[in-house]
């Protein structure tokens, strides 16, 4: 079935808001390999982009063969865009570390969702936050509307950075959540979003033919670890002026790295990532009302404002909704490392319900140690 | 913000509805926030969506646990964990045409959702009748009076133009016939049904129930009966996904403890008037 772009005002679920973004952002090979949550992100392109012959829509083998095709394709100055979740992310785990060692500035979506044991097909973090050493950067959305936002400066970050982004948003609670979403114009994205014109000493050309990635000597080797580490650095940057230019672009605010809400002096203050960092903002009406600090770039790390924000905070509170078992869970780690003395909350795992309730319960505890919040009945 | 909580079966358009109600109160200048709530997706198994809007953008990202509407798309009673769910003063909408047997502090309307949609032949692909739509106009009828527009308009743009013109018509007839049901002595006040105390979890993850017994077959909407002319060729047997048949003493013994009421018996048997589907009634 051939589907019309949705324009201006109108409602989508996270998984077509996806599925829009990709196609606004003018991808021409689409790696495809179905997962729950994330399935329906194919399936809308498919719809979208049938009859299109200017966009490869590929049914791949497997999770771990998406991502060898796009990387591939994006080698020959084509842009591409794959999505999974949960075990297909995991499945795919040394394509990421190969994606962003050889520079390939993919955008893939993650819709995130809890791994076995047990099975579960609702969301946590801990797919993705387990990739979070791969290279990648990550941004973590809390809507339908960040999500579409945020592929299309995904793509932008990418291709300034060279480096691959993993645009994650939870499952169900965006991916299946149909909700109020504005839909920019072709022309708009466009003149936001260049072409992609990679260095050209970096494409596949049969003119020009070179091997990539082969055996460099040891310090070599270091050398290019350390170029991607430099690319992060970059990214930082980079990540804040693709959220000014969209900002004024389209006239909404797009969130860069961190978003602030509450009382900038308030005593405590609560980190979170992804919708709960949505929820925590119900908390702002409450008599005592935390800072709320909502992380929406991972990786790179906004470690230094991040410490900066909370300088003067006297309780953070920290939380995670993904398990590091025997250490503290992974943001609470990374905020720890930036010198931030914080309690660090586990929840939410297998898409257990956080409320306004569970995040005032996280606000009264503190410890060194993860502590894993008990479900409420 | 009003939250509202949709009941039904797998199979019966709980989340097409709940995706047209939240077009609806989009057009209608609302916020609107629709999720399911997704178990293993099946026919025939209880399932739930919820509907949030407002004037204001949603930030909460949460299952409901309260809500203002109770919207019913089974033709059988909402249960009872459901109606626990409704706020004091809130409404409870019914797709049947009888009382709503119980009352409590909220409202009741029905509507005769799953007859408008057999009349007008909105059927699934079972033949059971497609009430859904019916029961949205009602919804709108008693929510957003002027937005049945808006409706019509949601599910031209969701459905494909063959099935969007019954449906348009089916909602118009539902918001025509929503009635409110006013109390009357003989009804019985609802009782909240007792919780029932869980065994504590393992450490191991492993189920509580010993999977002999886990009888899949109340999942089935449909379940085949034998008719005179089967010989007994043993055919079906070999194609049920579930084991579910078996010939025994001369002739097939079906059991309904498994069968999930798929129909692949009745399609693959190659003799007439040997087996049929028959509706389960809930
Ligand atoms: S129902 Fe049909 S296939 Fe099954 S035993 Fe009877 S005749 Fe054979
Ligand atoms: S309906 Fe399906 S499960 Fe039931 S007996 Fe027939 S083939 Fe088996």
């Amino acid at each position: 079935m051939s589907m019309e772009l949705p324009q201006g005002r109108t409602v989508l679920t996270g998984n077509e808001a996806a599925a829009v973004a990709v196609v606004l952002a003018r991808a021409q090979q689409i790696a495809c390999y179905p997962i729950t949550p994330q399935t329906l992100i194919v399936e809308r392109l498919a719809d979208l982009t049938a009859e299109r012959d200017d966009i490869v829509f590929a049914n791949l083998d497997s999770e771990h063969s998406m991502f060898g095709y796009a990387l591939a394709a994006e080698r020959a100055g084509v842009r591409c865009f794959a999505a999974t979740s949960s075990q297909g992310l995991l499945y795919s785990h040394e394509q990421l570390h190969r994606a962003s060692r050889e520079r390939i500035p993919l955008v893939a979506v993650n819709v995130n969702r809890s791994v076995v044991a047990p099975w579960s097909l609702e969301p946590d973090l801990a797919d993705s936050m387990s990739e979070r050493d791969t290279g990648w950067i990550q941004l973590y959305c809390s809507s339908a509307q960040e999500l579409l936002d945020s592929i299309l400066c995904a793509y932008r970050i990418a291709e300034e950075a060279m480096l691959p982004v993993l645009v994650c948003a939870e499952g169900f609670l965006v991916s299946h959540t149909a909700e109020t979403v504005d839909v920019p114009s072709q022309a708009a994205v466009d003149s936001f979003l260049p072409p992609f014109q990679p260095p050209e000493d970096w494409l596949l050309d049969p003119n020009r033919p070179r091997a990539f990635s082969g055996l460099p000597e040891p310090n070599d080797y270091a050398t290019y670890q350390q170029n991607v580490a430099e690319a992060h650095d970059l990214a930082r940057t980079l990540i804040a002026e693709a959220a000014s230019d969209f900002s004024a672009a389209f006239g909404r605010e797009k969130v860069a790295s961190l978003e602030l809400s509450g009382d900038p002096n308030a005593d405590t203050a609560i980190v979170a990532i992804g919708t709960i960092g949505e929820t925590a903002r119900e908390l702002l009406t409450d008599d005592e009302p935390p800072l709320v600090v909502r992380v929406h770039a991972y990786r790179p790390f906004p470690g230094e404002e991040l410490a900066s924000v909370l300088e003067h905070v006297s309780h953070v509170c920290v939380i995670d909704r993904a398990p590091a078992f025997g250490a503290p869970g992974p943001l609470g780690e990374d905020v720890r490392a930036y010198g931030v003395t914080a309690t660090d909350v586990v929840c939410g795992l297998g898409g257990s319900d956080v409320t306004p309730d569970t995040l005032r319960r996280a606000l009264a505890a503190s410890g060194r140690e993860a502590i894993y919040l008990g479900v409420e009945a | 913000m009003q939250e509202m909580l949709i009941t039904g079966r797998g199979g019966e358009g709980v989340v097409l509805a709940s995706q047209l109600l939240a077009d609806t109160f989009a057009r209608g200048g609302f916020y609107v926030q629709s999720f399911p709530e997704f178990k293993a997706e099946r026919r025939g198994a209880p399932l739930s969506a919820f509907l949030r809007w407002d004037d204001e953008p949603i930030r909460r990202r949460y299952k409901l646990r309260e809500c203002d509407v109770l919207m019913s798309i089974s033709p059988s009673p909402p249960p009872a964990r459901a109606v626990a769910t409704l706020r004091p003063g809130g409404l409870l909408l019914v797709n049947r045409e009888t009382r709503f047997p119980h009352c409590g502090d909220w409202h009741v309307a029905h509507v005769p959702g799953s007859g408008i949609a057999r009349r007008h032949g909105i059927l699934s692909a079972e033949g059971r009748p497609m009430g859904n739509v019916a029961v949205l106009g009602a919804a709108v009828k008693l929510l957003l009076p002027d937005g049945l527009e808006f409706l019509e308009q949601a599910i031209r743009s969701r459905m494909g133009a063959k099935i969007a013109e019954p449906n348009v018509v089916a909602a118009q007839e539902g918001y025509r016939l929503c009635a409110r049901q006013h109390t009357v002595a003989t009804d019985s006040s609802y009782e909240p049904e007792p919780a029932v105390a869980r065994p504590p979890l393992p450490v191991f993850s492993a189920s509580f129930m010993d999977t002999r017994v886990n009888n899949t077959g109340s999942w089935s909407l449909e379940r085949p009966a034998l008719l005179a002319a089967c010989n007994v060729c043993g055919l079906c047997a070999l194609f049920c996904p579930e084991g579910a048949m078996r010939r025994e003493d001369g002739t097939m013994v079906i059991d309904f403890d498994h069968c999930k009421g798929c129909g692949i018996c009745e399609d693959v048997c190659p003799v007439q008037n040997a087996i049929t589907m028959e509706e389960v009634l809930v």
